[in-house]
């Protein structure tokens, strides 16, 4: 008897050895931000009485995200000589631009300029993206280019290329995505009564015809439905675009919004070159084009600033709690370069309602010894699964152009729905709980992956993008928050009602000019 | 249960099995042996190997069968059970570890152990059973009679039927099928009580359709195992972090493949590496640094050492083992001349786009390339503009590019592609192509540096001791027959690589038509 189960085990470790699942070793990891959310709701409590001013600046920024370095951009690149405060949350500048171990960890991409876009053209010539100019069209340097395959889609079993499921698209499928895409050219090719695209980015360039503005009041669903694309494949792949840029569902997303993410994608439809893509992408994402941004401000920031409390003005005074100490800062002009709802805690008078809210995201940075093994297509800049509630991963690897090697896989996954709620129950899930459906999820897919992963950071995004909701592009709402208050101005993705690395900096760059409008400081306007 | 003396038709099953069980033992134990030979060459050694694990383990299965006392039926089908999923998935499992680079050797000599282990445990246990069939010396006389006979059907049948008619997975897999078939025969005769029977059955039952839908996708992976094997015997074979290395040996032709992939026969290389090679050298006045990218073998550099006034060649090729054979093994060396040692010669084991993006030594006048086809996305990158961007900046003003470009007869596409592309970045190029039977019709580019007019390959005359190329030769290759010609089509950029899908298609289209 015992011999036979001795020959049982020795057959059954043979076969447990070959065919087995990989041994999982312990994974480490952490759950990141939660030190910067804290300081963040800090500012939720009564903010304290202005004292004394100790700090004078003529221009302050409050935020260094995107809106607030490029407002700080703008003011350089004017020769703006006055005396400039830079204040921010967090320990470093990016805001949701933000990295982890040489992997994005916020938002990781950009697309080329629209000619509609001159700030943005001139910021990424002055970064060193834009390298040339040929009959009046950005040449964009190669390394930036994100480098093909693109995208690709895991759908029954294998990795096809491109986010379409060409495998289970019937026929009529690929009908409606033939006239849904017709349609889409139809709206890049045509103008509003007032004479700009309907559909542009940044969206303050988009047309005001009431005729295309309808469209923000029906929802995206809706009006699929209205213009009979029935299709569940058309239906899942147009929602990946809305969850994509918005965390929002169909139903959530104005059917302005909607079209916008695939109207306004094709920078300049006029350009008849073949561009391969439109993307343009860093191994660490956006926070590349930040840091660089942060690098050329010739104003030395504080991190770790809590703005506590501003009073508009003029002249506006600040309550800041910096390095243990509270101070009061005048300044004569400000730019809040922050979300609408932190604007509206900070200014001490009534706040305005709330009506721009952001959908929560969880992200996870998944460090692998290698590039994992794929059947069908090998490798893409960005691996979607059908069907998951992720948005899929990208791979920092894929954009360095290494096809093996280490690598760190940034894994999205936006939370739509009521966004209290949802900020609620994703507060309250645990490193564990992230990790295990980022593995579960990755493993699916690529089976040695569990094998490869030697990290797994994961990050809770409260505010993760602005909701473009039914409405919101339809009404006075967009054009309100954006209104200075006093000596306070603005800035920020909110104010597009998108959150783009491209629109926060229209904002930060807007914000700047009108600063030194007001300051009598002469400038080459670049927006407006 | 005790077992009583067995009934006749039970005796009959069970000699039949005895034959049957030495039949499959020694087709697993050739399976191994092909296997092995096949994967990592040396065929004699690992036959040695294979049979000397294979009777040893017989003969500690024969010893434990002591052991074994009660309900020997039972145990007998329960051990030609795990024979049939051991044996039989012993082809599909080694492939499988080979193609993943787990622990070959030891799987093989672990699986063929258990078999030895097992298929030694059979035979005892079957003696007994039959113990009061006969006199000892009859039992004894019948057993081994048809335990050496089955041995010999199993390995006449291996090499002339077997292997040629289902190939090394479904050979194994028909055989565990057979040894399954054996259990489910003894079964059916013997008496045992209930439970007993059932749960054999089940064990029997799942064994059957596991080998049954094994053997029926087998034929899908058969393909994708093709290119683990070679023609001719493998000499020596290695896996690298970057590939699969196999060198074989037939009669005079020595081949190397790298991932299954033929590199070249000893019988016409010096056809694909003088056109290679001449023609760029033969187009600058004074060849004197010369950039060989890829091309590990050496067999290019030999080419450009004919040229007396070459002062310095770098060879850049990703995998140091690859080098390291051509530099280092006598009869592989030979095959280059030595070339690889040659003074002159440097090698840099690395990627070749992070070298050209680094280097900042003295340009070279000429550069040789020589990189596998663009199959995945590594090596597209290879065939960018961004690559001869790249290239160009490490040329003098008058550099000469000889590149390999795959076949413009099977691959016109991908030709046409890397033609075009090299154009699209300034390079005056000039296609041409030559006959290599191992190859097939195979294409080259000949192409100046951005800013330097065509490439005129008539500035010296060809080094002596050429075998194919001359003037005339050189004169007829830049001509294309209709079939060659591809006039448009799209450029190869890091943001599209086109051409991977490109030399896809074209392969795909080249089978559908070959079949």
């Amino acid at each position: 008897m015992r011999r036979r189960d001795l020959l049982r085990g020795a057959a059954a470790v043979g076969f447990g050895a070959a065919c087995g699942a990989p041994p999982s070793p312990r994974v480490e990891g952490a759950l990141l931000g939660s030190e910067l959310m804290e300081r963040g709701h800090r500012l939720r409590g009564p903010a304290p009485p202005f004292a004394a001013p100790t700090d004078r600046y003529d221009v302050v920024i409050v935020g260094l995200g995107v809106a607030g370095l490029s407002a700080a951009w703008a003011l350089r690149r004017a020769g703006f000589s006055g005396t400039v405060g830079l204040f921010e949350l967090g320990d470093g500048p990016g805001g949701t631009a933000a990295a982890h171990r040489g992997a994005p960890l916020g938002a990781h991409y950009v697309t080329m300029a629209s000619p509609e876009a001159r700030a943005y053209r001139v910021m990424l010539e002055d970064l060193g993206v834009i390298v040339g100019w040929r009959s009046g069209r950005p040449l964009y340097d190669p390394a930036v280019i994100c480098p093909a395959p693109q995208e690709r889609l895991y759908d029954q079993g294998t990795w096809g290329l491109g986010l379409w499921p060409q495998g289970r698209a019937t026929p009529e499928d690929e009908a409606q995505l033939a006239a849904f895409s017709a349609y889409v050219d139809r709206c890049k090719a045509t103008v509003g009564a007032d004479g700009r695209r309907p559909f542009v980015i940044p969206v303050a360039a988009s047309s005001d015809d009431p005729e295309w503005r309808a469209l923000a009041r029906t929802s995206f669903a809706a009006w699929l439905d209205g213009q009979g694309y029935s299709s569940p494949v058309l239906r899942w792949w147009l929602e990946y675009g809305c969850r994509d840029d918005y965390g929002t569902t169909l139903d959530e997303t104005s059917a302005w919004a909607g079209l916008h993410y695939h109207a306004a994608r094709t920078p300049d439809p006029a350009d008849d070159r073949d561009l391969g893509t439109d993307l343009l992408t860093w191994p660490d994402g956006n926070n590349t084009l930040v840091r660089a941004l942060a690098a050329r401000s010739p104003w030395s920031a504080h991190y770790g600033a809590v703005v506590r409390a501003v009073d508009p003005g003029p002249p506006a005074r600040l309550q800041v709690d910096v390095a243990g100490a509270s101070r009061t800062i005048t300044a004569h002009q400000v730019v809040l370069a922050l979300p609408a709802h932190v604007i509206d805690h900070l200014l001490s008078r009534p706040a305005r309602p709330v009506v721009l809210d952001h959908a929560p995201w969880r992200v996870a940075v998944v460090s692998l010894d290698d590039v994992p093994k794929s059947r069908g297509v090998s490798a893409a800049w960005d691996s979607v699964v059908y069907g998951a509630s992720s948005l899929g991963f990208v791979s920092s690897a894929h954009v360095e152009g290494r096809f093996s090697g280490p690598t760190a896989l940034s894994w999205y996954e936006p939370w739509p729905g009521a966004p209290g709620e949802r900020r609620r129950a994703l507060a309250a899930q645990t490193w564990e709980e992230g990790c295990d459906r980022v593995l579960t999820e990755l493993s699916s897919v690529h089976p040695d992956v569990r094998r490869l992963v030697t990290r797994v950071d994961v990050m809770h995004w409260g505010h993760g993008t602005t909701r473009p909701l039914v409405g919101l592009h339809d009404g006075p709402t967009l054009g309100m928050a954006a209104a200075p208050i006093g000596a306070v101005h603005p800035a920020h993705t909110d104010l597009s009602g998108v959150s783009l690395f491209e629109e926060a900096s229209y904002h930060g760059v807007r914000a700047a000019e009108r600063v030194m409008s007001e300051l009598g400081v002469g400038f080459e306007p670049l927006t407006g | 249960m005790r077992t009583s003396k067995a009934p006749a038709r039970l005796s009959t099953v069970l000699y039949a099995s005895a034959f049957v069980v030495a039949t499959c033992g020694l087709v697993y134990e050739l399976v191994a042996g092909a296997l092995a030979s096949y994967l990592l060459g040396d065929s004699i050694l690992w036959f040695s190997l294979i049979i000397g694990t294979y009777l040893s383990a017989m003969g500690v299965g024969s010893y434990l069968s002591r052991f074994i006392e009660r309900n020997l039926l039972a145990r007998f089908v329960e051990i030609e059970v795990a024979v049939a999923l051991v044996g039989g998935f012993e082809a599909p499992l080694l492939f499988g570890a080979f193609a993943r680079g787990v622990a070959f050797e030891a799987l093989l000599f672990a699986t063929v152990g258990l078999i030895g282990v097992l298929v030694g445990l059979e035979l005892p246990l079957l003696m007994r059973v039959l113990e009061r069939d006969g006199t000892l010396k009859d039992l004894v006389a019948r057993v081994l009679f048809l335990d050496y006979i089955g041995a010999l059907v199993a390995s006449v049948a291996f090499p002339l039927v077997l292997l040629p008619a289902m190939g090394l997975l479904r050979t194994s897999l028909a055989f565990g099928l057979i040894n399954a078939a054996v259990a489910g025969w003894t079964l059916l005769l013997f008496e045992a009580p209930r439970p007993v029977k059932v749960r054999l059955g089940v064990m029997t039952g799942a064994a059957l359709a596991l080998l049954l839908g094994a053997f029926a996708m087998a034929g899908k992976y058969e393909k994708s195992l093709d290119t683990l094997l070679y023609a001719d015997p493998v000499v020596w074979a290695t896996r690298t972090p970057y590939q699969r290395i196999a060198i074989t040996r037939g009669g005079q032709d020595t081949r190397l493949f790298l991932d299954g992939a033929l590199q070249f026969s000893t019988m016409d290389e010096y056809r694909y590496h003088e056109s290679l090679v001449h023609p760029a050298m033969v187009s600058v006045p004074a060849a004197r640094r010369v950039l060989v990218l890829g091309g590990g073998d050496g067999l290019a550099v030999r080419e450009i050492l004919r040229h007396a006034e070459v002062e310095a060649v770098v060879l850049v090729d990703l995998d140091p083992v690859v080098t390291g054979l051509f530099t280092e093994r006598e009869e592989l060396a030979a095959l280059n001349r030595g070339a690889l040692s040659d003074p002159r010669v440097q090698v840099v084991n690395g990627d070749a786009l992070p070298w050209l993006r680094t280097y900042a030594g003295a340009p070279f006048d000429v550069a040789i390339i020589d990189f596998p086809d663009p199959n995945d996305y590594g090596l597209g990158k290879l065939y960018t503009t961004h690559f001869y961007r790249q290239l160009a900046a490490v040329m003098a003003p008058h550099g000469t590019i000889g590149m390999q470009a795959t076949s413009p007869l099977f691959s016109p596409e991908a030709y046409w592609c890397i033609v075009r592309t090299i154009q699209s970045e300034g390079y005056a190029a000039r296609p041409y192509h030559t006959y290599v039977p191992a190859f097939g019709e195979w294409g080259f580019v000949l192409a100046t540096v951005p800013g330097h007019p065509n490439p005129t390959p008539r500035m010296r005359a060809f080094p002596d001791g050429l075998r194919y190329l001359d003037d005339n030769a050189l004169a007829a290759s830049f001509s294309f027959p209709r079939d060659m010609v591809r006039p448009d089509g799209p450029i190869n950029r890091l943001d599209n690589q086109v051409l991977v899908r490109l030399y896809a298609l074209d392969w795909r289209s080249m089978q559908s038509f070959a079949h």
